[in-house]
C-alpha cells in the first residue's frame, strides 16, 4: 500500500482528540452500494447480493480494533445502492442530530457521474454536509469513486474527482483516494474486480474490501496523529 | 450498385464525421478498449456526442428545412415528427435487445455489476413501474440515453420549424432557453430524481445551430483570420486542459481555488458546458476551413467506410451498442492485443455490414440515378435523409 495514498493531506482533529482524550472513535460511514454492501449490484429479489458485514466500513472496523486493541472503536453505516451526496444529505444532517459522531466517511462521487449530476451542485450538497459535520464536531473524510474502465469509459469522473479534491481545501475535510488506491491495484495485477473468472469474483470482492477496509483504518489513524505506532503492512 | 449516396450537392464531410462520430461512440463506450484512449475525447474538450448531435441537426435541416417551401408547413412537421417516432421505436427494440443482453450476461457470468452500471438493477426491483418508465423515456439504461435526447430533439425541432423563415429568431429563441438551463438547471424529469443523462433543453441549442448551418447558412465574414484565431485557441485550450491539467490536477494546485480552474475543470456534460459548446464550434470551424467540400480524399475508398456508417447512422448506431457489449464480454475475458484487435475489428466490420445492409434495402428495386450534374438537377432534400 502507497504510504503517500493512505496518509491524509491534514490532521483528522476530532478523531485525534477523542481518540487522545477517551480512547474511543465513533465514525459514520455514509455512502452508496459499495459502502452499504450492495456491492456488484443487487438485481432484484434474485439476484439479491446483500452482504452489509463485508463491506469496506466494517472491514475498517475489523482493521481499527486488531490495530489499537485498547481503544473502542464504533461505525454506524448509512446510505443505500444508487444514492447521490443529494438525497444522503438529509440521512447525515438525521445522524448528525441523534448521535455524536468524530468521523464522518462520505463516499459519494460515482451516482452523480453515472447519473450526470451538475459538479457545482454536488459541491454544494458536499458543502452543505460539511458545514454540519462542522459544527456537530465531526471530521468529514471524502471517499471517491472506485477505479473502474467501465467508469472511465462511461462517465466523465473528471469533473466530480475535481469536486471531490476541492473540496480538501476547507478545514476539516480530506479526500481518501479510493480512486488512485484502487487503481494501483489494478496496474499491479493486485485486485482487478473486471478482470476476474467468474468463480473468483466473489473472493475479489472480499478482497477488495479488505484491502480498502486495511487502507482506511491506517488513513484514520495516522490523520488522528498515530502515524508512528502503524506498522505500514505490506499488501 | 452504389451503396454511398453521392450527389454535388451532398455534403461527404457531414457523412464522413458522422460516422467518425459512430465508430468513436463504440470504441468509446467498451470498458478497456485501447481506442478509447485515442479518440476525441482525449484532446478536446467535447466528445463523440457533440459531433453527433451537431451533424443530426444539419442532417435534419437538410433533409427537412429545405424542403419546408416546396412540401408546406403540415407535411414537413407531419415527416419530422414520422422521423421522430421512427427513432423512438428503435430505442424501445434496443431496450430490449440491450436489456436481455445484459441481465443475462450479468447472471450467466456472475457479474451483477453489470446491472448497477448500466443501471439496469432497477428492473430487478421495480420490473412493472420500470417497463412503464422506460416506455416514457424517464428511465434511460446507461449507453440508451442518446436516442431519446434525439427523439426529443426533433421534437423540438418540429415545434420550431415555423420559426425557420426567421433564422436569427429561431437561434436566439434556442440560446434563451440554454441560457435558462445554464442558469437554473432546468431539465427534464427522470425516475429516480435526477434529470436526463442529455439534458435536451441544452442540448436543443448545439442540435439547432447545426439546423441553421444547413438552411440558413451565416455568409463567411470577409477577414477569416480572426475566426481562425478564436477557433485555434478553443482547441488548443481544450487539448491543454484534457492533457495537462485533468489527469495532473496537482500541478495547479496554486490557484486551485480560483474560480478560474473551477470553470476550466469543472464541466457538465449535461448541460452542455460552454466550454464544451466552444469546443465542438471551434473544431466544427476548423474542419470547415481545412478540408474543402470537394477534397479528392472524401470520395476514396479509404474515407468510402465512414461514409458508409455516417449515411446509415440509427442502424448503425443501435448495432454498435449490442456489438459493443460483446467486445466489452471480450475484453474481460482477455485484453490483451490479439483480443484488442478482434473486438475493434469484429466492431468495424460489423457496423459497416450492417450500415451496407441498410444501404442495400434502400436502393434495391429502385433504378440507379444517373450521375447528378448540377446540385440543381438533383436537390439533396429529393428525400429524407433517414441516415
Amino acid at each position: 500500500m502507497p504510504p503517500g495514498l493512505i496518509t491524509p493531506s491534514a490532521t483528522l482533529a476530532n478523531a485525534a482528540a477523542a481518540l487522545a482524550s477517551k480512547h474511543v472513535l465513533t465514525i459514520l460511514a455514509l455512502g452508496s452500494g459499495s459502502t452499504v454492501g450492495e456491492g456488484g449490484g443487487a438485481g432484484g429479489p434474485a439476484l439479491a447480493s446483500h452482504t452489509p458485514e463485508r463491506s469496506f466500513p466494517y472491514l475498517m472496523l475489523d482493521a481499527l480494533r486488531a490495530l489499537r486493541p485498547s481503544d473502542r472503536f464504533d461505525v454506524t453505516v448509512k446510505g443505500a445502492r444508487g444514492l447521490t451526496a443529494d438525497a444522503m444529505l438529509p440521512i447525515l444532517r438525521r445522524e448528525l442530530s441523534a448521535h455524536h459522531y468524530d468521523v464522518v466517511l462520505w463516499q459519494t462521487g460515482t451516482i452523480e457521474a453515472v447519473h450526470g449530476v451538475r459538479p457545482d451542485a454536488l459541491r454544494a450538497v458536499l458543502d452543505d454536509g460539511v458545514e454540519a459535520a462542522a459544527k456537530a464536531g465531526a471530521d468529514v473524510v471524502l471517499i471517491d469513486p472506485q477505479f473502474s474502465r467501465f467508469l472511465r469509459a462511461n462517465a466523465d469522473l473528471g469533473p466530480y474527482e475535481t469536486v471531490l479534491r476541492q473540496m480538501t481545501d476547507t478545514s476539516g475535510v480530506t479526500l481518501f483516494p479510493r480512486f488512485d488506491l484502487t487503481r494501483e491495484w489494478v496496474n499491479n495485477g493486485q485486485v482487478d474486480l473486471e478482470r476476474v473468472s467468474k468463480d473468483q469474483r466473489d473472493n475479489t470482492i472480499a478482497l477488495l474490501n479488505d484491502c480498502l477496509g486495511q487502507a482506511l483504518a491506517r488513513y484514520v489513524l495516522a490523520g488522528a496523529g498515530e502515524t508512528a505506532a502503524v506498522t505500514p503492512e505490506k499488501n | 450498385m452504389n451503396l454511398i449516396r453521392r450527389s454535388a450537392a451532398r455534403d461527404l464531410r457531414v457523412d464522413f464525421f458522422r460516422g467518425l462520430a459512430l465508430w468513436w461512440i463504440y470504441t468509446d463506450h467498451i470498458p478497456g478498449d485501447v481506442l478509447g484512449d485515442i479518440s476525441l475525447r482525449n484532446v478536446a474538450m467535447c466528445d463523440a456526442t457533440e459531433v453527433f448531435v451537431l451533424l443530426a441537426g444539419y442532417g435534419a435541416g437538410l433533409s427537412y428545412g429545405m424542403g419546408l417551401g416546396r412540401n408546406g408547413m403540415v407535411s414537413t412537421v407531419a415527416d419530422v415528427l414520422r422521423r421522430a417516432w421512427t427513432l423512438y421505436v428503435a430505442h424501445i427494440f434496443l431496450f430490449v435487445l440491450f436489456t436481455a443482453q445484459v441481465t443475462y450476461s450479468a447472471t450467466a457470468l456472475n457479474r451483477l455489476n453489470y446491472l448497477e452500471e448500466t443501471r439496469l438493477d432497477v428492473l430487478g426491483d421495480d420490473p412493472y413501474r420500470s417497463i412503464l418508465e422506460a416506455v416514457l423515456l424517464r428511465f434511460q439504461p446507461s449507453l440508451l440515453n442518446i436516442l431519446p435526447l434525439y427523439v426529443v430533439l426533433l421534437v423540438f425541432f418540429a415545434a420550431t420549424l415555423w420559426m425557420l423563415r426567421w433564422p436569427r429568431v429561431l437561434l436566439a429563441v434556442s440560446f434563451a432557453v440554454y441560457l435558462l438551463v445554464r442558469f437554473t438547471s432546468l431539465n427534464f424529469s427522470a425516475w429516480g430524481g435526477d434529470g436526463w443523462f442529455f439534458d435536451p433543453l441544452a442540448w436543443q441549442f448545439l442540435f439547432i445551430i447545426g439546423v441553421l448551418l444547413a438552411c440558413a447558412p451565416p455568409r463567411m465574414p470577409s477577414r477569416l483570420w480572426p475566426l481562425d484565431g478564436v477557433a485555434v485557441v478553443f482547441v488548443v485550450l481544450g487539448v491543454t486542459v484534457t492533457l495537462g491539467i485533468e489527469p495532473h490536477p496537482h500541478r495547479l494546485d496554486w490557484f486551485s481555488a480560483s474560480e478560474v480552474f473551477h470553470y476550466l475543470v469543472v464541466e457538465d456534460k449535461t448541460g452542455l458546458y460552454p466550454f464544451r459548446l466552444a469546443s465542438i464550434l471551434a473544431l466544427t470551424w476548423l474542419s470547415v476551413r481545412l478540408i474543402r467540400f470537394d477534397q479528392p480524399w472524401l470520395r476514396s475508398p479509404w474515407a468510402a467506410p465512414l461514409i458508409l456508417l455516417g449515411q446509415n447512422s440509427l442502424p448503425v448506431f443501435c448495432s454498435g451498442i449490442v456489438f459493443g457489449f460483446i467486445a466489452r464480454l471480450g475484453l474481460e475475458y482477455d485484453d490483451r492485443v490479439f483480443m484488442q484487435v478482434a473486438i475493434n475489428l469484429s466492431g468495424a466490420i460489423g457496423m459497416i455490414a450492417v450500415a451496407a445492409l441498410a444501404a442495400w434495402y434502400r436502393t434495391k428495386g429502385r433504378p440507379n440515378p444517373a450521375p447528378a450534374r448540377s446540385p440543381a438537377l438533383l436537390p439533396v432534400s429529393a428525400r429524407p435523409d433517414t441516415g
